[in-house]
């Protein structure tokens, strides 16, 4: 349907959009590569030239990076699966006829609207708090000792709060999805007698793959980078150090830029690795 | 979809959806009821509900110490400036690609998604020093450029979804009738278009809003959030 000229003008009209992620992406990622070769201290001397691989054996070899990488993958993997499940629930929860649907969609979606920084200070004065927190009351009010979740629990209960922010954005995406699902089918299954069960499994399900695919990669590259949580609740402590965390400690805490370059190069493969594998999933389902 | 169900299965429905909503917003309803409690109150044991002295003092407090007012401010305009000015850049983008689709577009879409795969610790101290460099450290301006790249990628994403939906056919009648480019664009697409655009900022602006990362580390005092 394009002309030659309507090409042209699209291609001028896509060229902004390219140039500047092409900049936005190259330039820092050219630098960041170069430092990572270099010893680079900005407080204690500067530049101090080339190192060769020795950030790099160095941020590997170091005590906290495995660990790190681990508590990525399990806040990663562990918020997916909670939000995944619970937002399909939810999803078709909410699809059903009710009194009051539109200010319980609202009520659902709320958590999304609140800044990662303050629900992180919330969860952990007002819910976690070993003394004040309202679980320490209700630990109390069933006899039981109150638990210092940030320290004791500290991955669960990060994984409670990364969830509980992002289980909006699974259900809307589902919710939306299930939506469109015809209705007649389901009723069709139904009458010819198909159980609950296998009505889910054979015709929401599979209708749902395509929006589960996006909530998955979308969630993913957010969390790999998830900071905020972590950087009020528990600052790294307990085993909650992600990779992000760690590289951030690296450069700006112990100031050490190249060790922490290394470290950002590493975590560009972690998250390349993740995505190639995600990408092929979602190419395939795009052309559905 | 509106199907027949009984009166007792919509009663349940009704209440299982409530009590899940409920739970789900209550660390919100919390917060905001423990806003208008003193510090006694609000660590009463055993917690108090809705009786106690509804308190603004704890409002006037944190607009005294913190200049709150200034900060909500700054998250105002950065969380705007940085979806319009990505929006100016991301509609053409998306635009072209889902009307004049070339061999490449869908390798340019992938690629524009991996550069969000790019984790933004890997880049931060580049990102810092150029931004010494130009002036640019704890400037608000700075702030929406970055938060503008970073949520770039989403929005063409999104507009390209929605802008893909609007059917071919209604461009080439309007080009018919003689519509040039922009015409098109202004009267045509713009108006199919709004729902795609609306949700898209809306997404961006929360985005931004809850950005904590590039904000903790690129400001300080003055262009804070």
């Amino acid at each position: 349907m394009a002309t030659k000229a309507s090409r042209a003008a699209a291609r001028l009209m896509l060229a902004p959009a390219v140039i500047l992620l092409l900049g936005w992406m190259l330039v820092p990622l050219t630098m960041t590569v170069i430092f990572s070769f270099k010893r680079y201290l900005p407080m204690r001397g500067g530049d101090l030239g080339w190192v060769g691989f020795e950030n790099y054996a160095r941020f590997v070899n170091s005590s906290a990076f495995w660990p790190a990488v681990q508590s990525t993958l399990i806040i990663v993997g562990g918020v997916l699966l909670i939000t995944v499940v619970l937002g399909v629930v939810l999803a078709i929860l909410l699809d059903q006829p009710m009194w009051g649907q539109g200010i319980v969609r609202i009520l659902v979606i709320a958590p999304f609207f609140v800044m990662p920084t303050v629900s992180a200070l919330v969860w952990k004065n007002m819910f976690m708090d070993p003394v004040n927190g309202l679980f320490a009351h209700l630990w109390r009010f069933f006899g039981a000792t109150p638990v210092s979740w940030l320290s004791e629990a500290s991955m669960s209960s990060i994984i409670l709060i990364v969830s509980w922010q992002w289980l909006p954005f699974a259900t809307l995406i589902l919710l939306t999805a299930i939506q469109s699902l015809d209705s007649e089918q389901l009723e069709a299954a139904e009458m010819d007698g198909a159980p609950p069960l296998s009505r889910f499994f054979h015709i929401t399900l599979p209708h749902l793959a395509r929006a589960i695919t996006i909530v998955v990669l979308i969630q993913t590259i957010f969390l790999l980078a998830v900071f905020a949580e972590i950087f009020v609740t528990t600052q790294g402590a307990f085993g909650t150090r992600t990779l992000t965390y760690l590289i951030f400690q690296r450069v700006l805490e112990s100031q050490n830029v190249g060790l922490g370059s290394a470290g950002g190069v590493y975590a560009i493969i972690l998250a390349n690795i993740l995505a190639l594998f995600l990408m092929r999933i979602v190419g395939k389902n795009l052309d559905r | 979809m509106a199907r027949a169900v009984t009166p007792q299965r919509k009663l349940i429905n009704t209440a299982v959806a409530w009590m899940v909503g409920l739970l789900i917003f209550f660390p919100i309803l919390w917060t905001i009821l423990t806003s208008f409690k003193t510090e006694a109150t609000a660590i009463a044991d055993p917690p108090v509900w809705f009786f106690f002295d509804w308190t603004l003092d704890n409002y006037r407090v944190v607009q005294e110490r913190s200049d709150y007012s200034r900060f909500l401010w700054n998250s105002i305009i950065i969380a705007g400036g940085s979806t319009f000015l990505g929006l100016l850049i991301a509609i053409p983008a998306a635009w072209s690609m889902a009307f004049v689709p070339s061999k490449r577009t869908k390798d340019i879409l992938l690629w524009m998604l991996s550069t969000k795969m790019l984790p933004a610790v890997g880049v931060l101290y580049p990102i810092y020093l150029i931004f010494i460099q130009f002036g640019l450290l704890d400037t608000r301006i700075g702030l929406t450029i970055v938060l503008m790249f970073i949520n770039l990628p989403i929005m063409v994403w999104m507009l390209y979804t929605y802008f893909k939906e609007i059917p071919g056919e209604i461009l080439e009648a309007a080009r018919m009738d003689g519509a040039g480019l922009r015409e098109e664009i202004l009267y045509v697409l713009t108006p199919m278009a709004i729902p795609g655009i609306a949700s898209t900022v809306l997404l961006n602006v929360i985005l931004a809003w809850n950005e904590a990362f590039w904000t903790l580390n690129l400001t300080a005092a003055k262009a804070a959030p």
